[in-house]
């Protein structure tokens, strides 16, 4: 009974009558139990130890939801990244060759470490800074990020496929825009590691107290050696200074907003930094008339609550079927009043305070308001703090897609409710709307949800589900478009980095000008066309063009009798492609709760920027095009003629008009040029079709090819190639299917 | 038990278009298990609202005058005095919710009750307990003679059938006509979830029987293979709210069978409070169906207030 005092609990008649659920007391919070030993005065984690530069400045570490100060951190100036720089590349070494069945023993008991008597204060930690509720950080999220370890883990101790020959970068660096969920941290630092490199994390204080203790983690019965894993806690200006380093081989950012991008990323898209991580983004979900409308409104009201740990600070879109739109809005208002808002690290609850950094989404809703919307929301409860970050769950429906609540993503828990009239509409809707990471799509008749899934345009889809993330299920698709093969790749160097010797003659360039913009524009509006049609064509078809145009180059006259040449080889390789579509592809993945469909979709309109002081090498547009993408290619006149037989004899096959548009052009920018089009992918074929990083990124998927990968004329591709070329060329579309297990 | 459910005409529209995600409701299931729990006086308060609410019940065939007896002494005094004391709620009268046995140990279980000058209600299980194979005149007649015996609650089955074959109307129909064998007393139907093939099916027999004018709605006759399981009752109480939505009266909810430990009665109370709200905590639209419930609560309440587990012997048998 004293203990029961101690508490301060109202009496037990007073809670028989109100039947209030309490708080859960008693246990001290393990995270402020570890900023505690540490004085509160924490340093940067590098080189395998702790990091206190003397004389700094120090910052502050807030508590998300209070503002409070948990700790400080010394601010990391261009010394200490000299100095983390150095730890990381002192150990890449030995890291890299410790081969990867070893680093893969590593990184699982880096997993070990996690999920052990520490998970705790790292749960805990997560929910001070970064405001999600204690029940996220220690549950799913902790779930999903042992998950994002251990699976790069048991590629690198098994020898990913199709990565023969690859080595580490070296020393990569993460850059954290601001606190972002552990997950979305380790997808991409499980494959880095696992590849090889060592990394150099530099978060923002508010982000760094849990990932500087992830630093110590990993020191803990040396899961992995001194200097692999350094955290840097400092100002996102410290990029100058990464910028500067030359022993830095790439740097990913994570969460950084993306208009914030063209001034922190330098060089060139495909030879600078790799731009990575979840760039934010919706959820949006579609219930039809044949939906579990109660599920459906659970589901979609935990996702506000608590967005999905790869898609942070998204908020939520729902297109309801106009016959269930209003029934879905009665329970999606009954389920909002009963979530419980306060304070994250208390386990009951179910949502937290706004994003660190993150303003509140007042505007947008007073605009909808304004707008005639109706705005439902959930009164804040008492909050004992004069100063949070607390907003209230808001549900606004009747506005149209005009409206800024559905332009922008805002943060916090919003959720925006659009009757449609039918399945059709709602792709296109979910289509239009901006930065949208996953959909789910909820519905009964098998029939209806798949056909509904499989034209939405997202990357991730669930039917009937909502929020369910694993590394095998292409967990990240949504988010950049990268499933767990591509997700190694990104962090390897190919065999084929080095261009070929060459012993021929390199074709002078001809100097001509680039196209105009409107000639692109209207290549581009072209391809935009016929795209949907060839690409949803069956492989079987596209095959039977690619063989149709080979038999009319062989026919045609000029081609030399022995098959050999150039145009041979043309012959062989669209052949080849041919046959890899009659053979298809796809897989289907064992997934928690079900299983995920994982097929390859084409990009779209992909644009080639052709630079290199050599003729355009066809083969290496044909796999963009087996694969269902329309191309605008860029290249200097040099060697026109073989690309034009080669589109003329594909058009005579039966490729669709519009589909390969070859334009001349060679100065120094024509990449920028089709960036500006905003066509779905872009190839830039050498340092002179360069692309500026302003116009870089509204293109989601920019790759600077290697030219080593082309190979010289009449030689065949280096083994991987193909394979390299097949995920260049298309995006990976995962569609869960849960449902079987008991 | 103001505005009793005088039920309503047959709506078939009502469960034409019903669909229940299988997979979805276990998640939502599984996710309000594994993060809610109670601790000090708040779980003290819980477990005693759950006390409130327990029908406690013995259905055997050995069920015999005296071990009735005893269950109807406990159903009046389920937690020892002093610990009652101890938490302040002495006076609270903390009687169980009723006392649930066959129809033939009805009378056994009034008598006691009445000469132990205690209030609490007999509930009857009838209408062909526990699988519902014997014709509608039986069951009209056993439920008649139960509420002859002063059963003031019955506890009637469904006939399954009805239902795996599609026979709305039929399963509207008897269960209409209990309703009106029952006459004053309180009806709750038990739909013997787990032999109903699909959590779509438990969605439309709860809408049925509500339709018809049941009281309560009641998961399982504790006989089947499958008992109260939680998606079961999420889907349940998901009609429940949905009938009130489109009629405005309140339904009660009863999972049985199966529910042994504090814990899970408090996990049901929470769900109720999740997909309810906490109007229906209440002995009016709210029990348990239970026959060793009652002691492992009376254990968690013994520690609770002396901070040690009781003995055998501290704490009265049913």
């Amino acid at each position: 009974m004293a203990a029961l005092a101690a508490l301060g609990a109202p009496p037990v008649p007073e809670i028989f009558a109100t039947m209030e659920e309490g708080p859960v007391p008693g246990e001290i919070n393990a995270g402020e139990a570890w900023l505690e030993s540490h004085g509160r005065s924490l340093g940067h984690f590098v080189g395998g130890t702790w990091l206190k530069p003397p004389g700094r400045v120090s910052l502050a570490c807030p508590e998300s939801s209070t503002g409070r100060t948990l700790a400080t951190v010394p601010a990391g100036d261009s010394s200490d990244v000299a100095v983390a720089v150095a730890a990381a590349a002192a150990a890449a070494e030995a890291w890299a060759g410790l081969g990867g069945p070893q680093r893969g023993q590593h990184l699982t008991r880096l997993a070990a470490a996690l999920a052990g008597e520490r998970r705790g204060a790292v749960g805990a930690l997560l929910a001070l800074a970064g405001g999600r509720p204690l029940h996220r950080t220690l549950g799913a999220d902790l779930d999903l990020a042992l998950r994002l370890l251990r699976a790069p883990a048991a590629a690198a101790e098994l020898g990913p496929p199709g990565l023969e020959g690859w080595t580490p970068l070296g020393v990569v660096a993460l850059v954290l825009g601001g606190p972002c969920s552990l997950p979305a941290l380790l997808w991409k630092l499980g494959p880095l590691l696992a590849m090889g490199n060592t990394a150099l994390v530099l978060c923002p204080a508010a982000a760094a107290p849990p990932l500087l203790l992830l630093g110590e983690l990993s020191r803990e019965g040396a899961a992995l050696p001194p200097g692999v894993l350094n955290v840097l806690a400092g100002p996102l200006e410290l990029c100058q200074a990464l910028r500067a380093h030359p022993e830095i081989a790439s740097v990913t950012f994570l969460g950084v907003p993306q208009e914030e991008l063209p001034a922190l990323v330098w060089g060139s898209p495909c030879r600078g930094p790799r731009l990575g991580g979840p760039r934010g983004g919706r959820v949006v979900v579609v219930v039809l008339d044949s939906a579990d409308l109660d599920s459906a409104a659970a589901a979609v009201v935990a996702s506000a609550a608590a967005p999905p740990a790869l898609f942070p600070a998204g908020g939520c879109v729902v297109l309801a079927q106009d016959a269930v739109a209003a029934a879905l809005e009665q329970r999606l208002r009954a389920r909002l009043g009963g979530l419980q808002l306060g304070d994250p690290t208390d386990p009951k609850t179910e949502v937290g305070p706004l994003p660190p950094g993150t303003c509140p989404p007042e505007g947008v809703v007073q605009e909808a308001l304004q707008e005639g919307a109706q705005v439902f929301q959930v009164p804040l409860p008492p909050l004992p703090e004069q100063e949070h970050r607390f907003y209230p769950l808001t549900l606004i429906s009747g506005v149209a897609p005009t409206s800024r609540c559905l332009r922008e993503p805002a943060p916090g828990p919003l959720l925006v409710l659009l009757p449609v009239r039918s399945p059709t509409e709602a792709v296109a809707l979910a289509s239009a709307l901006p930065q949208t990471a996953a959909a789910a799509v909820w519905a009964q008749d098998i029939t209806m949800a798949l056909d509904t899934a499989d034209r939405l345009p997202q990357g991730l889809v669930w039917l009937n589900a909502l929020d369910l993330l694993d590394p095998n299920g292409g967990c990240a698709g949504g988010a950049a478009d990268t499933d767990p093969d591509e997700a190694l790749r990104e962090f390897g160097c190919p065999p084929w980095e080095q261009a070929p010797k060459v012993d021929e003659l390199l074709s002078p360039l001809v100097a001509v000008d680039d196209p105009g913009d409107p000639e692109l524009a209207h290549a581009v509006a072209a391809a935009r066309g016929a795209a949907p049609g060839w690409g949803r064509l069956p492989g079987a078809s596209r095959a039977r063009v690619l063989r149709g145009a080979a038999a009319a180059l062989a026919a045609a006259p000029g081609t030399p009798a022995d098959g050999g040449g150039a145009d041979g080889s043309l012959q062989g390789a669209l052949l080849r492609w041919a046959a890899r579509l009659e053979r298809g592809g796809g897989a289907v993945q064992d997934v928690p709760g079900g299983r995920a469909l994982l097929a390859r979709r084409p990009l779209g309109v992909l644009g080639v920027a052709w630079g290199w002081p050599r003729p355009l090498a066809l083969q290496l547009l044909l796999p963009a095009l087996a694969l269902g993408n329309a191309l605008v290619v860029v290249a200097p006149p040099g060697g026109a003629g073989s690309a034009e037989r080669l589109r003329k004899a594909l058009v005579a096959a039966g490729l669709p008009g519009g589909v390969l548009t070859v334009l001349p052009g060679n100065s120094r920018g024509s990449g920028s040029g089709l960036a500006r089009h905003h066509p779905d992918g872009l190839w830039l074929c050498g340092g002179d079709a360069d692309c500026d990083w302003a116009s870089a990124v509204s293109v989601p998927r920019v790759w600077g090819v290697p030219a080593g990968l082309v190979g010289a004329p009449r030689q065949d591709p280096p083994p991987g190639a193909e394979r390299e070329l097949e995920l260049r060329c298309t995006r990976p579309h995962c569609l869960w299917l849960p449902g079987g297990a008991p | 038990m103001a505005g009793r459910n005088p039920g309503t005409e047959l709506e078939l529209g009502w469960i034409s278009k019903v669909y229940v995600n299988r997979p979805a409701v276990v998640r939502h299931a599984e996710q309000i298990k594994k993060w809610k729990t109670l601790k000090g006086n708040w779980q003290a308060a819980w477990l005693l609202k759950a006390v409130t609410c327990i029908d406690l019940t013995t259905l055997s065939g050995d069920d015999t005058p005296s071990n009735v007896q005893r269950l109807c002494f406990k159903a009046k005094h389920p937690i020892r005095e002093d610990l009652l004391k101890a938490l302040d709620m002495h006076d609270k009268g903390i009687t169980v919710g009723a006392v649930c046995v066959y129809p033939a140990r009805v009378s056994d279980a009034v008598s006691t009750l009445k000469a132990a000058g205690c209030n609490i209600p007999v509930a009857s299980v009838a209408a062909g307990f526990p699988s519902g194979q014997t014709p509608l005149e039986t069951k009209l007649a056993e439920i008649r003679l139960a509420v002859e015996y002063g059963a003031r609650e019955i506890d009637i089955v469904i006939s399954r059938s009805l239902v795996l074959t599609g026979q709305w109307e039929g399963l509207y129909e008897e269960i209409r006509l209990c309703r009106a064998a029952c006459g004053e007393a309180h009806m709750k139907t038990i739909l013997a979830t787990g032999e109903l093939g699909s959590l779509a099916n438990v969605y439309k027999a709860s809408m049925i029987a509500m339709m018809a004018g049941s009281d309560f709605i009641k998961t399982s006759t504790g006989k089947e293979v499958e008992n109260a399981t939680f998606p079961v009752g999420i889907v349940m109480m998901r009609a429940i709210k949905e009938f009130y939505w489109q009629t405005g009266y309140k339904v009660g909810f009863k999972p049985a069978g199966g529910i042994r430990t504090a814990k899970e009665a408090i996990t049901w109370l929470m769900l109720v409070k999740e997909e309810l709200g906490v109007e229906w905590l209440t002995p009016e639209l709210f029990r348990l169906g239970a026959s060793s419930l009652l002691g492992d609560i009376e254990q968690q309440i013994f520690y609770h207030v002396t901070g040690s587990y009781a003995l055998q012997h501290e704490l009265a048998m049913a």
